[in-house]
């Protein structure tokens, strides 16, 4: 004895179940056999896809500006915002303006910051070890240099022609 | 409901619940105005509505406002169906210029009744799951899902007559 037969000959509400994953594994397997075989049943199925497809393309209509006023507009004094124009988009001019005002501000506290970090830095606090090796340090120098100039000197005066003498010496 | 939590519900749902009362009513200032109230009514509700659940009670909220719209004019003889109050009215995808396909999508989807049409709506463009468009639709979620594929294969049906006309 065969199987009965789970679908009508005409595609119907089932076909729209399968593409929903809506019927029990038999079912479903038996739709699917079905609209691989049967032209008219692939046919429809398509046409289901590409009509699910249109609708859920189509744009959402979106609501008059000016209707979050109009609510509010419609209701008791008592039950006004404080601002009806608190959440409004922001429009191109607006957006320029609080970009503005944002680099204002920040510039603003860059300038504080580096002018507490100038003139208000505290003084370093040297211990007496860096002290006394920035004295040697110093120190060191200073006598190198002397010496340096001494022999600079020496160097110098040995390339030098002689002074003429005073008359009187002569 | 103080101010601020009611201007977070705004921020977080009005673009959805104005775009599911526009594809409804397929008139901006009509969307608009039911968006409105539906707001104004959460307000009124004030801490009933969980925040949690705000975005179901908001968009069932429209659709109720809708149908009574709907049913209003009817009565008054202003409209005589669904479709002649959306004739001469440009639908959201007129505006948007959107593509060939979209448009006969949702020129198909205009031939769906209530509820499957809302259904549509919540599931495949909105993009809800199943359970919050039960909630929203106040149906068991069994019931949405055999509704949503019934409505599903009727779109399909309208969707390709559509197309097939065109090519």
């Amino acid at each position: 004895m065969n199987a009965p037969d789970l679908l009508p000959d005409l595609p119907d509400e089932r076909l729209e179940a399968w593409l929903d994953h809506a019927l029990p594994p038999d079912e479903a397997r038996a739709v699917a056999d079905r609209v691989a075989t049967d032209a008219a049943w692939g046919d429809a199925a398509d046409t289901a896809l590409r009509l699910r497809a249109a609708l859920a393309a189509a744009p959402l209509p979106t609501a008059p500006p000016d209707f979050r006023a109009r609510v509010f507009a419609a209701l008791p004094p008592d039950a006004q915002p404080t601002s009806v124009h608190a959440d409004r988009p922001p429009t191109p001019r607006r957006r320029r303006r609080v970009r503005l005002a944002a680099g204002a501000v920040f510039a603003a506290v860059v300038l504080a910051v580096g002018l507490y970090v100038t003139r208000f830095q505290p003084e370093p606090r040297y211990s007496d070890a860096d002290v006394a090796a920035a004295r040697a340090d110093v120190e060191w120098t200073l006598a190198y240099l002397n010496r340096l100039n001494a022999q600079t000197a020496a160097h110098v005066s040995d390339a030098l022609p002689p002074l003429p003498q005073p008359e009187a010496a002569r | 409901m103080p101010p601020a939590a009611l201007d977070t519900a705004l921020r977080l749902h009005q673009d959805r619940v104005y775009a599911f009362a526009l594809y409804l009513v397929g008139d901006a200032d009509a969307a608009a105005d039911l968006a409105q109230t539906a707001f104004v009514r959460l307000w009124e509700r004030g801490a009933d509505v969980a925040e949690a659940a705000q975005r179901a009670w908001l968009l069932r909220t429209v659709r109720n406002a809708a149908l009574d719209r709907f049913r209003r004019q009817r009565f008054d003889g202003t409209v005589s169906d669904f479709d002649a109050l959306e004739a001469d009215e440009p639908s959201p995808l007129d505006q948007t210029e959107t593509a060939d396909l979209a448009a006969h999508a949702f020129a198909a989807l205009d031939t769906l009744d209530e509820p499957y049409r809302s259904l549509v709506l919540l599931c495949d463009v909105q993009a809800l799951a199943y359970a919050e468009a039960a909630s929203v639709l106040e149906l068991p979620l069994n019931t949405v899902r055999v509704y949503l594929h019934r409505a599903r294969a009727r779109l399909r049906s309208a969707f390709f007559l559509r197309t097939r006309e065109r090519a």
